[in-house]
This record gives C-alpha cells, structure tokens and sequence, in this order.
C-alpha cells in the first residue's frame, strides 16, 4: 500500500474505534465525573420528543446510553453508536433536533463554533479520513477490488443531480423538524421527529458495532411502515453505492453536503503546478469521488471544489514529481512524488 | 557500429547494451513484435512473451524497404517494410501495430502478407475523460486475443508482476534520467541512447540491474565537466543505429543532457501506476501509462510537449532545444512552427533539425549547430553577468 493510503487507513481505523467504540471506552470515567462537558449541554424541553423517549422497538431507539461528550464534530457521528459512542451527534441530527425543541440560538452558538472551527481547519477531510460510515464503505471497495470486479464510473451530469438531491434530503428534513417544533403541530413528533435519521444507513449500521440489534423494522403505523421501507432501500443503495461506485454515496449525504460548503477558503488545500502536468488521467482515474477538475486544470490551481474529500490520493497516484501538493495554510504537508 | 561505439564509451559497464545491440534478438518463437511506445508492454509480458520493440531508423532496411513502400515514405515505415524481409521478422509468432500514425496503419495491412499482424487501434483523441474508457477496451481486445491464439492465461496476478518489472525499470530509468541531466559530462549521449533502445531487447530485470550499474561506475568515475551548452533533444526518435544527430551534436560540441523522444523517455519514463488491481483497473493504468502520458505527435499533444519541454528546461537549467524532425515523418515536421512559437514566448531558444538517416549533410548540420552554441554561448555570458 502507498504511504498517503497506508497513513489514511489508519487514520480511519482509530477513528472508528473512537467514534463508535468511545462509549466503551471512555464510559467509566464519565460516570465518575458525570456528564463534564466544556459546551452547554442540550435538552429537549418539557413535552418535546427526544431519542431518549423512544422505547426499543421504535425507530429511533437509540439502542444505548448517553454519548461521552456532548459534542457536534463535523463527520458522521451517529446517535444510534453503541453505548452511545464518543460524541453526541452529527451536524443534521444536531439541526433537526434543535429546530424541532426551538432551542435558543445563544445555547446553540458554542456547538456551532466548535464545527465551525474545525470544517475551518480541515474542510472535507473529515468525510475522506474519519467519517467511520466512509471506512464501512471503503472496506466494502476494498472488497469489490479484491473479488475482481470492475468499478462503476459515473458522468459528471450524475455526480450534480446528486449534489441536488442532497440539497433536497437536507432542506426537506430540516424543513420538517422546523415545521413540527412549533406547539400546534407537536402531536406528528412522535412519528416526524428527526426525519433524516430514520432512513439514514449510518442508524442501521452503527449498532451492530456493539452487536446490538438495531431496530429496522417498525410496522405498527402507516408512517413508520414506510419510514422502514424508505430505510431499507436507502440501506441497499448505500451498499450497492459503496460496492461499486466507490465514493459516490458521499455526493448525496446531508451531512457531507454541509461540511462541504466549507471546503472553499479551509486551511488544507491541494494545489496543481500545471507546467509539470502530463495529462496522463492517473489523478481523476484515483479519485474515488469521480472529480476531474485536477484534470482538467491547465493552469495552476488551488483545488478545494465541494466534492473533494481530500483523501490526497490524486496526491499518491501522481506519477510526476511536485505536481500535486498539499497545503496546511501555505504550509507544504505532501506533495506528488514518484518512488 | 556498435563495437565501434562501445570502443568510445569511456565506463565499462555500458558494454552490457551494446553487446545486447550487435547480439542476435531473442528466438522469434519467445518474442512477439510491436512497434511505437503506445503497445503495452505488460500484457505481453504477461501472457508469457518477451516484447521486442523493433521500431527501426537503418538507412540499409530503409533502402531495402523502398521496394514495398513508396520512396517518399516516412524513413521508420521504409525500415520496418525493409525489416519485414528479415527472416527472424518473418518467424515471429506475431507482430502488434499500433495505429498511432498514418504510416504505421498501411504498414498493417503491407505486413500481414509475410507474419500475423495484431492491429491495436488507439484512436486520435488524447483526452482522459473521452478516451479512456475507449483505450482500456482496447488493450482487453488486445489481451483477450492473445489468450485466445497462443491458448494461455495470461491472468491478472502475472500482469501485476509484469508492471511491478516494468516499474522498477522505470525507477532505474529516472534515476538515470535525473543523474544526467544533473552530471554534465557524466553519461554520454551515446551510452544513454544505446541503453535505451538496448531496453527493447532485454527483459525489464536485467536491464534495470545494469543501468544501476552504470549508474554506480559512473558515480565512482572522475567526471570531466566539458562546459559544453546543454540541450534537450525533442522529436522523433533516436534509436540504434541512427546516431547521426548524436555524432553531429558531439562534434559541434554541445551535450545532449535530457531528451523527450520515444525511444528513450516517451518509452521508459512514466510508470504504471496501480490504483485499482483488478483487470480492468489493470487495463486502465495501462492504458494511461502508454497513451494518457504520451507525447506522440500521431495526438493533440502539443500544448503537453511544450509544457514538458519548459518544465524540463526550467527543472535542468538546460541552455536550449533542439527539435529533431526525421525527414518525411509528417506529425512531427507539422507542429515545429507552432512548438517554435510557444517556446518564444516562454523565452526558450529552439533549433529545428530536419533530417534523414543518410549521413550526406553532416557538414551541413555541423555548421548549422555550431551556430547555435555560439549563440547560447553568448547568451550563458549574459545570464552570468
């Protein structure tokens, strides 16, 4: 394996074993000192839905105890983790449910700060080296490429109607939990409550980390019945997606979607010398994203467009020497280097 | 001629490649034929054959070669129809062609009257995102017949190891590639080019042992810095025996310190790079090594060779370019005029040789390149100042 992949690999490794196994980890301490956290801590007010309402059995079960730290990081972090895993939450699960509870905007600030700081430092790095979904995802690529089977490459026109769909996914399940936090339309929370999450693959996934049975299927009401059908086939697709198309699931995740407006102007950048470039295709053939623009470039280029979860290896795959570098606020990290 | 220039190498090791040259090639019946950098190389390896390479610049085949084509013909295309009356030629198991250029597609069809002849369409476009797919389908055509006519499997773990050689020449080639044009004086032209067209006659391993070799004898040797101007040598291919240009380069002294031809670069200095190691992944990176990075003027690839031709100046510190054109060889005489104005631009002194394999105008040339070092000459004392 290349060193750029071999120290990503890793990256993922630990990160996976923090976000999802954190709970494990770290709980005995935390029981000591209670729930220290340094940011406020967010509760649903009297008579709102949380996760913590739902019995097993229901959607939402979130089939653990409380996270380690009440905190938002920007990468998939999912509620549903076993024992309530490391952190808290993900950016859409934090949005949805802070619409729904109207929570004050001034308990909110510090969350928001914190993601803000970090999408800031690393753009959408946190997708291609720590989002545990994505290393679930790249092992089952791992295994495509092993059994011998060719990856599917996707036109340029699909990686957009994605992007739009995204939009799509995102402002209709925050649309919703807007819509039912406010008290006249209280009585659909128990059925409407964090749309996104009940046909997220990550809330099916994770808690079989911890070999706990996730609830994925509901089918005492019409509503839940096809919240668990909607699951199934979102399920089917995120592996289908992830078997053959590499990363192209990550063009239509919310949670992508919203770390992605932060990829412009964030402090690791990848850049292109164009004069070294021989249009050979090796980095747009490497992208697992199906991004061609580094291709494409004929002059130099800071290269930090919203698909691009720098997972560098465009980087590692760049056969000519100083090509392709990246850039930790002007700070050269790594750059293309042949053998 | 190649006892008489390995009489003038001064390192011992570079022997190994002119023995390879005056040797007889490999047995016919382990060998199949290709011609251009644009044929890959790893299949072949793979499906258990050693690659012979028999593009060809001999001005006797040339002449020989003038019975089958028409004398106004490319002086390649009258080598390779001159070597098709070669009997090792005709006991080859099979000849691969490219289509690259219009000459190598008629010498298809003329060839397959004396040996069985692959021909390997690869289009015109040079772009990634609408050829690629078209080149990797056609490098599977490629391999799926020759599982087919020589009964073997040729499987994708033995292609992986194919590219694994194959790369490690490639490494042993920039190491030689980056030595020269940082050691003036160092390696000599003529030892550089003898290895590289010596590369079609070895197997990848050993050929990469001994460029290590010479590479370790010319550290060790005293190196006798001439302060000759240095050039980069683009254009058609040099290939053994054609050294004219080089003889004519030496005697007006000027140093040959990088090239971007076929022979020598376009064939040895990009790797496969393995993203995917599945067959078709496989097929792709192939693909990519061979077309995607080429430099071949059969493509739209001016604007590349250009862009190489600066950043190799500028990375080398290199005084000039000389822009061999083989007299007759259309797609590069085309784009001297065009390639002359973008490197004006760029502030690059280029001179344009157009000239055939016949040694009449080495005088001729002579004058015309000592011209040229007096006026780099001139122009190293300004930057000095």
């Amino acid at each position: 394996m290349k060193r750029i992949s071999a120290a990503r690999r890793s990256v993922q490794v630990i990160s996976l074993i923090l976000l999802i196994y954190g709970g494990y980890l770290f709980k005995g301490k935390q029981e000591e000192t209670g729930n220290s956290s340094l940011l406020p801590r967010l509760k649903a007010p009297a008579g709102a839905m949380s996760t913590t309402k739902f019995q097993p059995g229901q959607i939402l079960w979130p089939s653990g105890d409380t996270p380690v730290l009440e905190s938002y990081p920007p990468s998939l972090v999912c509620r549903f983790n076993p024992k309530g895993g490391m952190f808290k939450a993900c950016i859409v699960h934090f949005l949805s449910e802070n619409l729904t509870w109207q929570t004050s905007f001034k308990y909110l600030l510090p969350h928001l700060s914190l993601f803000f700081l970090l999408c800031f430092l690393l753009g959408r790095m946190w997708c291609g080296w720590v989002c545990p979904i994505g290393t679930v995802g790249d092992f089952l690529t791992w295994l495509r490429r092993k059994m011998n089977v060719p990856a599917r490459r996707f036109p340029s026109g699909f990686r957009i109607t994605l992007r739009g769909f995204s939009y799509g996914l995102l402002s209709l399940s925050l649309s919703i939990s807007a819509f039912i936090g406010f008290p006249r339309y209280a009585r659909f929370q128990c059925y409407w409550f964090l749309p996104y999450c009940q046909v997220c693959p990550a809330r099916l996934l994770c808690p079989l980390f911890g070999l706990i049975k996730p609830n994925w299927k509901d089918f005492s009401t019409g509503i839940t019945i096809v919240f668990t059908l909607l699951a199934w086939v979102v399920l089917g697709l995120f592996l289908a997606a992830f078997y053959w198309g590499r990363r192209v699931w990550c063009h239509l995740c919310p949670v992508g979607l919203v770390n992605s407006w932060f990829n412009r102007g964030a402090g690791m950048e990848l850049h292109k010398k164009a004069i070294k470039c021989t249009k050979c295709g090796y980095c747009a053939e490497a992208c697992p994203m199906g991004l061609t623009e580094m291709y494409q470039a004929s002059s130099d280029t800071v290269f930090n467009q919203p698909g691009c979860i720098m997972c560098w290896r465009c980087v590692e795959n760049c056969p000519r020497d100083n090509c392709l570098t990246v850039k930790f606020f002007g700070r050269k990290i790594v750059a293309s280097k042949w053998r | 001629m190649a006892q008489l220039l390995r009489q003038r190498s001064v390192l011992k090791s570079s022997a190994f490649f002119y023995e390879a040259l005056a040797r007889e090639p490999k047995p016919a019946g382990s060998s199949i034929g290709y011609f251009c950098h644009l044929v890959p190389e790893e299949i072949i390896i793979a499906a258990g054959f050693h690659p012979q390479r028999l593009c060809a610049t001999d001005s006797y085949q040339a002449r020989s070669g003038e019975e089958l084509v028409s004398v106004e013909a490319c002086p390649v295309v009258k080598s390779i129809a001159g070597l098709a009356r070669n009997d090792f030629f005709r006991s080859l198991p099979l000849v691969v062609l490219p289509g690259s250029c219009d000459g190598k597609t008629r010498l298809a069809e003329l060839l397959s009257v004396t040996t069985e002849v692959y021909f390997l369409d690869v289009g015109r476009g040079a772009d990634y995102l609408e050829n690629a797919s078209f080149w990797a389908e056609k490098y599977r055509q490629f391999l799926h017949f020759l599982r087919k006519r020589f009964g073997i499997t040729a499987s994708r773990e033995k292609m992986l190891q194919a590219c694994h050689a194959t790369n490690r020449r490639t490494e042993a080639f920039r190491r030689l590639y980056r030595y020269r044009a940082e050691n003036p004086g160092a390696i000599s032209a003529f030892d550089y080019f003898a290895a590289a067209s010596a590369s079609f006659f070895c197997d990848p391993v050993t050929w990469t042992d001994q460029v290590h070799r010479l590479l370790e004898e010319s550290q060790a040797t005293a190196i006798k810095n001439t302060g000759w101007p240095r050039l980069l040598l683009a254009g058609s291919p040099i290939l053994f025996p054609a050294f004219k240009l080089l003889e004519v380069l030496e005697e007006a002294h000027l140093e040959v310190a990088a090239d971007l031809t076929c022979g020598a670069y376009g064939h040895l200095f990009d790797p496969v790079e393995i993203d995917e190691e599945t067959e078709d992944g496989l097929l792709r990176a192939l693909a990519l090594k061979y077309i995607g990075g080429s430099l071949c003027p059969c493509f739209p690839n001016l604007g590349k060779l250009a862009d190489r031709i600066q950043d190799a100046v500028s990375e080398y510190r290199l005084d000039g370019v000389v822009y061999y054109v083989l007299r007759l060889c259309q797609v590069y005489d085309l784009q001297t005029i065009t390639l002359r104005q973008i490197l004006k631009d760029g502030k690059v002194p280029l001179l344009a040789i157009k000239t055939d394999l016949e040694r009449e105008d080495r005088g001729q040339l002579i004058t015309r390149l000592e011209a040229l070092r007096e006026m780099l000459g001139e122009k190293g004392e300004r930057f000095k100042r």
